[in-house]
């Protein structure tokens, strides 16, 4: 089951200030439903709830790390095909390539452009529900 | 008229003229035979005919006989003989045909002139037969001229008398004139037959005559009847027949003919017999004169001997006058009787001053003395002759008696010999033998030791002792003036000590004294007295009045000088000795080079050893087959294995099993290649643990077959380690920088957009975070650059004596806020000691800043942060304590690293650059503090500083 418009998007971010930062980028349009999480563990409580329909998920974080916030926001139910977008400031090609094999809709490298970030985010859930299809 | 006369029989010897005389006897017979027969004459005839024939060839016979006789000394008598030969023969031979032609044609005329024909050739024929009987008794008795006497006192008177009778007997007859006359000739005939026979006998001695002449007188006998018939058939007295008269005739044919061929066998008989007599007399005669040349040659011979003994002897004479060796005879007495002038000379007088002298005052042998055995023999022996000025020189005598014909000695012969010379010579060569071997024992200590030094006393000993001399040295030029003595011999001990030595022989005159050349091996050599000034009064100082300089030269460089010194100044260096002694020094050269080159390749391997065996790298040799042949020390230790371990050990035990497919295929490539070949491999410790290295393989040949790779190894593990953290750090580098930037630009990027215009209170917020962010990456930049200048050694700080307390306060108010938002509090004592230490303040804030930072961010939430300070042992100490998770065992170690985190790295709290604890043991170090952790994992960890106090020494 496919919302047919992307609104419930879960923020998964360590940093506060890029946490608070990637959260006004969002809702300058005022059409996202936002949940914002400062650690994996506070994620994976907060999405069984929310069934966020995409989640931008923070890679490097205390406690669990995006990687192992991934594997347990897959065993949630309702979760499992969830498209999962990571946000990293590690540039590094090779660390890119790392994420995708990783099964990420996409990648989205530090410092991103705050003004776009929706838009991107619109454009990629669009792609990905006519992927689905 | 029948006979005929007969030369000697010596001409008939030749077979070839009995072959003549047959044939012309036959031919003879054969014509009248035939005449005979063609005219058939009645039997009377033909009988007539025949003797007719045959007394022609009779006389044919006998004159070639005189013939070939006359040619060999002819006489009057002789030729007269001869030249009626042939006319008796052709008258006979016409009589003989013509008989019965001449009677039947001519009839009685015709036969009265044969008749008369008839009687004058039987006139000459008696003649004829005289003469003959003359000359052959005159030739037996060789004197004609008695013989003609002899006939003219006996012949004639017999003539006369037979004339007389027949003339009687003529004049009684009644005869024809004819006939008369052919009465007259046959009386004539006769009477000539007679006295022919009478001379004859008278003559010969019959039993010495010859069987020819025997003959011929008997055949007078029937010649004389045949006349003697026909006269007296024609006196009419008797039967005057044919047969008769002819009868006769034959007879004394007959006879002549026998004693003819009877002669002619005797004689020829004795020609044989003295022929052989002559051929033995001339064998004896050969034989004979062998023998006289024989006596000639020896007599030759004998007299050569004789001259060529007398010139032998001159010239002994003469050798013995002139030769060099000394000869004497003495006399039983002792007394010289010949000395020859080389042995007066060589005792210092003139020869003839020495003649009576007694030979013992010269130490000469005198004839008395006898060889030691006793005998009378040659005998030899060395002695010590004295010379006029009394000077005794040593000679070589040889004696040789000279016996009488008594066989006792007569005279003593002596050679003698000077052989000073010889002595010298003899001496040299001896002192030149010890010499080589001396050098040839030198030759082999040299090379036996190890040392040449060890060894050098002995040589120089044995050199010493062998040239006689009384001290050797050898001195190393070197920087000093004299060089450096190495080693000194003397003859007699304690003579000099080496430092009286030391300065007496400046190295500069030395040196001139063997010339400029540095490679020169020549000896310097002689009396002291021809060097140079300040080196022979050296030398003559020390007594020393001869010597040799030997010059040592290594690898083409004069290295030293070995000398030989003798106090004797007649002392000579002959060139053998010299020779021997260039040769104990190229010897000593080649030893000192030798244990240089020795000494440097022990220490170059040495180095070699030591260079490899230092090396950080591994190094190893290993065998085709794979056996290590050869490995370092870094090899050993990286890999834990004890050099005993090696024998045995295969480089396929070291290698991890999973690299030895590559690593075979690495060293089969260099087999083949042989070129370098670089490799990275996995070792597997001896415990078992992996160990990554890389390095380069190398494969030595011999002969094109490989014998051992050398490897060279470098464990990588601490450079795949930092090449790892180097990517770490440049991935946490980034990561630290982009997050602040993240916020700054987001935040920055929002409030360009118009609707955050509309919003103060966020724009107020974001301007803050962007602030915030500025600031924290600027702190972070400050961080690196502080690391980098440690690193680096660039840091420099400002000193000065500080209390902690105004530190503390500033640190905490600086960091209060933040832990606050935290909810962690910071408690601190309200006291802290007053004393002061040495330190950076800015830094020093900068270090507790991160301390309480560091346990700030890992105190959970409500916990709090406790700050201790106090004095221990002239130290402040200063403690930072948490109740945090702690820190793990396995972290520790790696706790001062940067960008260090004990936690995954991903799993990040904010503020973290992993710089913070890196940066304080750097600070803290740097001003002269100690940092030291204490932790426990879920009870929390305490970071303490100490630094010494100002005014307090260090313990």
């Amino acid at each position: 089951m496919v919302d047919s418009s992307l609104s419930r998007i879960l923020i998964v971010e360590d940093e506060l200030d890029i946490q608070l930062v990637v959260r006004f980028s969002l809702e300058r349009l005022g059409r996202f439903q936002l949940a914002v999480a400062a650690s994996g563990e506070e994620a994976v409580a907060l999405a069984a709830e929310f069934q966020p329909q995409l989640i931008l998920l923070d890679v490097m974080m205390p406690g669990l790390d995006g990687f192992a916030t991934l594997g347990q926001l897959r065993r949630l139910s309702g979760l499992e095909q969830t498209p999962i977008v990571f946000v990293t400031a590690r540039s590094q090609a090779h660390e890119v390539a790392e994420y995708e094999a990783l099964g990420a809709l996409d990648v989205i490298v530090k410092p991103f452009d705050p003004i776009g970030l929706a838009d991107r985010l619109v454009s990629l859930w669009d792609r990905h529900c006519l992927a689905v299809r | 008229m029948s006979n005929a006369p007969r030369p000697p029989s010596a001409v008939l010897s030749a077979p070839g003229r009995w072959r003549g005389l047959a044939a012309v006897i036959l031919a003879t017979v054969t014509i009248s035979t035939l005449a005979a027969l063609h005219l058939l004459p009645s039997v009377d005839d033909l009988l007539s005919g025949l003797l007719d024939g045959a007394n022609a060839s009779l006389l044919a016979v006998c004159s070639l006989l005189a013939w070939t006789r006359l040619r060999s000394g002819p006489s009057r008598a002789a030729l007269l003989l001869v030249a009626f030969f042939p006319i008796l023969a052709t008258l006979e031979l016409l009589r003989a045909m013509r008989q019965p032609v001449l009677v039947e044609w001519l009839g009685f005329a015709a036969e009265a002139a044969a008749e008369a024909t008839r009687a004058g050739v039987r006139f000459w024929t008696a003649v004829l037969y005289i003469a003959l009987s003359i000359l052959v008794m005159g030739w037996r008795e060789r004197s004609f001229e008695r013989m003609r006497s002899l006939v003219i006192s006996l012949a004639v008177p017999a003539l006369v008398a037979l004339c007389g009778v027949m003339l009687y007997l003529l004049a009684s007859t009644e005869a024809s004139p004819m006939g008369r006359l052919a009465s007259v000739m046959a009386a004539l005939h006769l009477a000539l037959l007679v006295t022919a026979g009478m001379l004859a006998l008278s003559r010969v001695e019959w039993g010495r005559a010859s069987w020819v002449t025997r003959s011929l007188i008997l055949s007078l006998i029937p010649q004389a009847a045949g006349q003697l018939e026909q006269l007296m058939g024609l006196a009419g007295l008797g039967s005057s027949h044919f047969v008769a008269v002819h009868g006769h005739e034959l007879l004394a044919i007959s006879t002549v003919f026998g004693g003819l061929l009877f002669e002619v066998l005797l004689l020829q008989r004795e020609a044989a017999r003295a022929q052989e007599e002559a051929s033995a007399a001339h064998t004896v005669l050969a034989e004979r004169t062998r023998q006289l040349e024989r006596v000639d040659l020896e007599l030759a011979e004998t007299q050569a001997e004789k001259e060529s003994a007398l010139a032998r002897l001159r010239m002994l004479e003469k050798a013995v006058e002139t030769m060099s060796l000394g000869v004497t005879v003495t006399d039983v007495g002792g007394r010289i009787l010949y000395a020859n002038p080389a042995d007066a000379r060589m005792h210092g007088y003139r020869p003839q001053e020495l003649i009576g002298e007694p030979a013992s005052r010269f130490g000469l042998p005198s004839g008395a003395e006898g060889p030691p055995s006793g005998g009378l023999q040659l005998w030899a022996r060395e002695g010590w002759n004295r010379d006029r000025e009394g000077r005794v020189f040593p000679v070589r005598l040889i004696s040789d008696p000279l016996l009488g014909p008594d066989g006792h000695p007569i005279a003593l012969v002596t050679i003698c010999e000077d052989i000073t010379e010889q002595k010298q010579v003899q001496r040299s060569l001896e002192r030149r033998d010890r010499i080589l071997e001396a050098v040839s024992d030198a030759a082999e200590r040299l090379l036996l030791s190890s040392s040449w030094q060890q060894s050098l006393r002995d040589v120089l000993g044995r050199l010493g002792w062998a040239t006689e001399v009384d001290r050797v040295y050898l001195r190393q030029l070197g920087e000093g003036p004299a060089g450096a003595l190495l080693c000194t011999w003397q003859a007699h001990q304690a003579d000099l000590d080496d430092s009286q030595i030391l300065d007496l022989r400046p190295r500069t005159e030395a040196l001139e004294v063997l010339g400029e050349s540095p490679t020169s091996e020549v000896a310097v050599h002689g009396p002291v007295r021809e060097l140079p000034a300040l080196l022979r009064e050296a030398f003559e100082r020390r007594g020393i009045h001869s010597v040799a300089l030997v010059p040592v030269v290594v690898r083409g460089r004069r290295w030293g000088i070995l000398s030989l010194e003798s106090e004797d100044p007649t002392r000579t260096w002959p060139s053998a000795e010299i020779e021997a002694l260039e040769t104990a020094s190229r010897i000593l050269g080649g030893a000192v080079q030798r244990q240089h080159a020795e000494e440097l390749l022990l220490t170059s391997e040495a180095n070699y050893r030591e260079l490899i065996e230092t090396a950080n790298d591994m190094i190893q040799s290993v065998s085709p087959e794979g056996d290590l042949l050869f490995v370092n020390r870094a090899w050993r230790e990286t890999l834990g294995y004890d050099e005993s371990d090696l024998p045995g050990l295969s480089v396929w035990q070291v290698i991890d099993e999973a690299q030895h497919a590559h690593c075979r295929q690495v060293m089969a490539g260099i087999f083949e290649g042989g070129k370098v070949g670089s490799i990275e491999t996995v070792f597997v410790r001896r415990d078992g643990a992996r160990i990554p290295v890389e390095g380069s393989l190398s494969c030595r040949f011999q002969a094109g077959r490989p014998v051992a790779t050398l490897g060279f190894f470098r464990d990588v593990t601490e450079r795949h380690l930092i090449d790892r953290m180097k990517q770490d750090f440049i991935s946490t580098v980034n990561h630290e920088l982009r997050t602040p930037l993240t916020s700054m630009l987001g935040s920055l990027g929002l409030l360009q957009s118009r609707r955050m215009a509309d919003q103060p209170e966020k724009a107020a917020e974001l301007l803050a975070i962007a602030t915030r962010n500025g600031e924290r990456l600027l702190r972070l930049i400050n961080d690196l650059l502080d690391l980098q200048k440690m690193a680096a050694g660039e840091l420099t700080l400002k000193l000065a004596p500080t209390e902690i307390g105004p530190l503390l306060t500033e640190a905490i108010e600086g960091i209060r806020g933040w832990a606050d938002s935290l909810g962690v509090g910071i408690d601190l004592a309200d006291s802290y000691p007053a004393a002061r230490f040495a330190t950076d303040r800015d830094r020093m804030v900068q270090v507790l800043y991160n301390l309480l930072s560091n346990a700030i961010k890992f105190s959970p939430t409500g916990q709090r942060v406790r700050v201790e300070t106090g004095l221990h042992d002239g130290r402040i100490r200063l403690s930072v304590t948490d109740h945090g998770p702690g820190i793990p065992e396995e972290f520790r170690r790696r706790l001062f690293e940067r960008f260090a985190q004990a936690d995954n790295a991903n799993a990040r709290r904010t503020g973290g650059s992993g710089l913070g604890l890196s940066i304080v043991r750097a600070f803290v170090e740097q001003l002269g503090g100690t940092i030291r952790i204490d932790s426990q994992v879920g009870v929390g960890t305490t970071v303490s500083l100490e630094f010494r106090l100002v005014g307090v020494p260090m313990a």
